[in-house]
């Protein structure tokens, strides 16, 4: 039973420690005593099932943040913190967990540390976490699945998003958007299925002149003439003159 | 046979003047220069009419689609033919990147119709993009819209693209649009800048225009920049054309002054010059390119030949003839010539070349000069060859002519059958009832064989019915034993100078019992028969 003691002890330490180790680790970072700082929080992070852990963790991450932007430009020390914190950060999104502000942060910081594809994943755990700006951050994820070499992803998040929106320029918008991302990843042929597909379930949007030129681009590029042809032959056809 | 010899002249005069062939002018007689120039227009206007009609047609047919029936067989359009398209352009503004695209998806996908209209539209909404011309140049000539195409050809022509003008005048050579020609090549015409082939289509589209006076001024000023002989002759030719004869003739001396005399040039100067009744300038200027005319240089040979027979230079007019005869180009005047030329000092020649004439044309004339030919020469062989060649069916007729029977009765003659010989001229007489030649030789028949009978019978009644005949009748009188009536018709008669004439003349005095005078008239012709004969042993002398 020494054990159980001393883990409730333990806890009980714990709860009692955490919130004067935490704001004095604040005091400390905000000094530019990061090492004490640092020192103040470790024990919190030691236990991961402790309710003071992922404040720790969030407080820990923000000092290795700061500590390495301090240091000079261009260094070797700076360079090497920042691989670090890149990876860190890829931690702390792999935790997951946070806050839809929180999320923000990390995507934010993910694509100032190079690591776009973090970045995605935060912003799509954004989206998850907050319905109300679900499509915003949908958006910035689909950015960035493209900024990092997953047109692929990007392509399908952009024809998704166009489904989903009810304004017509947004849609149009995303729409092209996707068509770009994926005969980019998948090639001209299976684009062509695809935006084809999304243009049944909306067919609408095809009345747009820029979307007809672009289906029309995109089926010369699968070597589909006649399809090309027929799109184009619609819109000259149309007196556009009025 | 001296009297045989002038029966057949006459014989052949009067064939000549009494045949259709020859009733025409001299100015239009056949084998004149004149007749033949007459005869070069006439074709060349047929020519000009037919090709006219030809263009005309075509330029319905391109319209319409229908006709040419030598070429639309069936009522089926030609292969090459497609009737223009009717464009309905496309609606709306031009946009510059969905026209691009349907151009290529429109080709790509084997819309021909479609680009077509497409390219034509937006020719019609940005009429200064080159490219959209290009694109309806492209499409349309696989259509084979040829007018639409030479447009948009004549458009890039005239906005900066050099190397569309090319394009512009063959489709516009075909599309038989001279007007658009003219517009291309007249400016570089005039800086004298244009190819020979360019200057010939030039030329010729003027020419469909009806202004050769424009194609000569555009030569005019090209020849002001440098000199050419080719546009000297072109310039000869334009002016020849439109008739006047003195333009060209000067065009061509300058080609002549300018590069030397020659054949071809001196020819062309010398059918002007005859056209215009100069023949002795004619063959003035062929004579100064003789030197540089090869042998077989027909056309030249041919009009020397002609010029020099016009101007009576029988060794010229003879050496070309035979140039021609040799050549196997001279033609049946050319046969009638070279028979005149040579018969005198060439009379086998002249035969030869009858007969061969005979062979080549088959035509009345070479019989008749053949058999009188070969009754000159008593070249009795050939004679009956020739009249046996006439079939019993004789399709030419060349039964009907008396000149048949007056040879077939030399034959006769020669065969020693006086009255088959008669028989002969009785059918001659038959055809020309009162021929003098005939009724001449029939008398000369009866003289020479004695016939006091049928001498009788024919001079019974009035003498002076037969005006024409007076020697044949002194002859037939002293036959008759009327030597006072011989004597009287001789004395109506002019003296006549020869020695036979002489001897008959002596023969009749002495029927008179005017020996003496008789005897003198024998003097004068052994006198005359010794001097003749001292000088045949002089050029004998020196000849040897």
């Amino acid at each position: 039973m020494h054990y159980g003691w001393q883990l409730r002890q333990s806890e009980q330490d714990d709860a009692i420690s955490a919130k004067p180790r935490i704001q004095t680790a604040q005091l400390l970072a905000r000094s530019g005593q990061f090492a004490a700082a640092r020192k103040q929080l470790s024990p919190l992070l030691m236990n991961r099932n402790s309710s003071s852990f992922r404040l720790a963790k969030w407080l820990s991450w923000k000092l290795n943040w700061e500590e390495s932007m301090q240091l000079a430009i261009g260094s070797a020390a700076r360079l090497s913190a920042l691989k670090k914190l890149s990876d860190e950060t890829a931690r702390m999104i792999q935790l997951g967990g946070w806050s839809p502000a929180q999320w923000e942060i990390l995507a934010k910081s993910s694509a100032a540390l190079g690591n776009q594809e973090a970045s995605a994943q935060a912003w799509t755990a954004a989206a998850h976490s907050d319905p109300s700006n679900r499509i915003k951050f949908i958006t910035h994820a689909a950015a960035f699945w493209a900024a990092s070499g997953n047109p692929a992803k990007a392509g399908a998040i952009y024809f998704w998003l166009a489904m989903q929106t009810r304004n017509p320029n947004s849609q149009q918008r995303f729409f092209l958007q996707g068509i770009t991302l994926s005969e980019g990843a998948v090639g001209a042929d299976k684009t062509l299925i695809l935006a084809q597909q999304i243009i049944n379930k909306m067919p609408t949007i095809e009345q747009n002149t820029k979307v007809k030129l672009r289906m029309a681009q995109l089926a010369m590029a699968a070597g589909k003439p006649q399809i090309a042809a027929s799109l184009l032959l619609q819109e000259l056809n149309r007196d556009t003159t009025h | 046979m001296n009297k045989f010899s002038s029966t057949f002249f006459i014989c052949l005069i009067w064939f000549i003047s009494g045949s259709d062939a020859f009733a025409d002018h001299w100015w239009n007689r056949p084998g004149s220069q004149a007749h033949i120039d007459a005869h070069y227009l006439q074709l060349k206007k047929n020519r000009n009419e037919d090709s006219d009609a030809f263009a005309e047609a075509l330029k319905e047919s391109l319209k319409t689609g229908k006709g040419m029936g030598y070429l639309d067989q069936g009522g089926v359009s030609p292969s090459w033919y497609k009737a223009p398209i009717s464009v309905e352009p496309f609606p709306g503004t031009y946009q510059k990147n969905i026209y691009d695209l349907a151009y290529s998806a429109f080709l790509q996908s084997h819309q021909l119709q479609n680009a077509y209209r497409l390219a034509w539209t937006a020719v019609q909404k940005v009429p200064d993009d080159p490219i959209w011309h290009r694109r309806l140049i492209q499409v349309g000539t696989w259509l084979g819209q040829r007018d639409e195409v030479m447009k948009q050809w004549h458009w890039l022509a005239t906005h900066g693209d050099a190397s569309a003008i090319k394009n512009t005048i063959t489709l516009a050579s075909s599309l038989s649009r001279p007007d658009i020609i003219v517009e291309m090549l007249a400016p570089q015409a005039k800086l004298g800048k244009l190819s020979r082939d360019n200057w010939k289509t030039l030329i010729y589209a003027y020419g469909e225009l009806g202004q050769p006076e424009k194609a000569v001024a555009d030569i005019d000023a090209s020849l002001r920049i440098h000199k050419s002989r080719f546009l000297l002759e072109q310039k000869a030719y334009l002016t020849y054309q439109m008739g006047k004869i003195k333009n060209s003739l000067d065009a061509l001396r300058q080609v002549t002054r300018l590069y030397g005399a020659e054949p071809e040039i001196a020819l062309k100067e010398a059918q002007l010059q005859s056209m215009s009744g100069n023949y002795s300038n004619a063959l003035e200027v062929m004579q100064l390119a003789k030197s540089k005319a090869s042998a077989n240089d027909v056309p030249f040979w041919h009009l020397y030949a002609i010029l020099a027979w016009e101007q009576n230079d029988r060794s010229a007019a003879l050496e070309s003839e035979k140039r021609l005869y040799i050549l196997g180009a001279a033609d049946e005047y050319d046969y009638q010539r070279l028979i005149m030329l040579t018969q005198d000092p060439l009379p086998k020649a002249a035969l030869a070349v009858a007969m061969a004439g005979w062979h080549k044309f088959k035509l009345p004339i070479f019989f008749f000069e053949s058999i009188a030919l070969a009754a000159n020469q008593q070249d009795w062989h050939e004679l009956r060859q020739l009249l046996a060649q006439i079939p019993e069916s004789d399709p030419m007729g060349l039964k009907q002519y008396p000149a048949y029977w007056i040879a077939l009765a030399q034959w006769e003659v020669s065969n020693h059958r006086p009255q088959s010989a008669l028989n002969a001229y009785a059918q001659g007489l038959e055809l020309s009832p009162g021929d003098p030649v005939i009724q001449e030789d029939i008398l000369w028949l009866l003289v020479d064989e004695h016939d006091e009978k049928n001498l009788r019978a024919i001079l019974v009644g009035d003498l002076g019915s037969f005006p024409n005949l007076q020697a044949a009748l002194i002859g037939a009188m002293q036959i008759l034993h009327r030597p006072n009536l011989a004597m009287y018709l001789q004395s109506q008669q002019r003296i006549p100078a020869d020695d036979q004439a002489l001897l008959n003349r002596a023969d009749i005095l002495n029927s008179n019992g005017l020996d003496g005078l008789a005897w003198a008239q024998r003097t004068i012709v052994a006198q005359d028969i010794a001097q003749k004969m001292q000088r045949k042993n002089k050029n004998k002398e020196k000849t040897s």
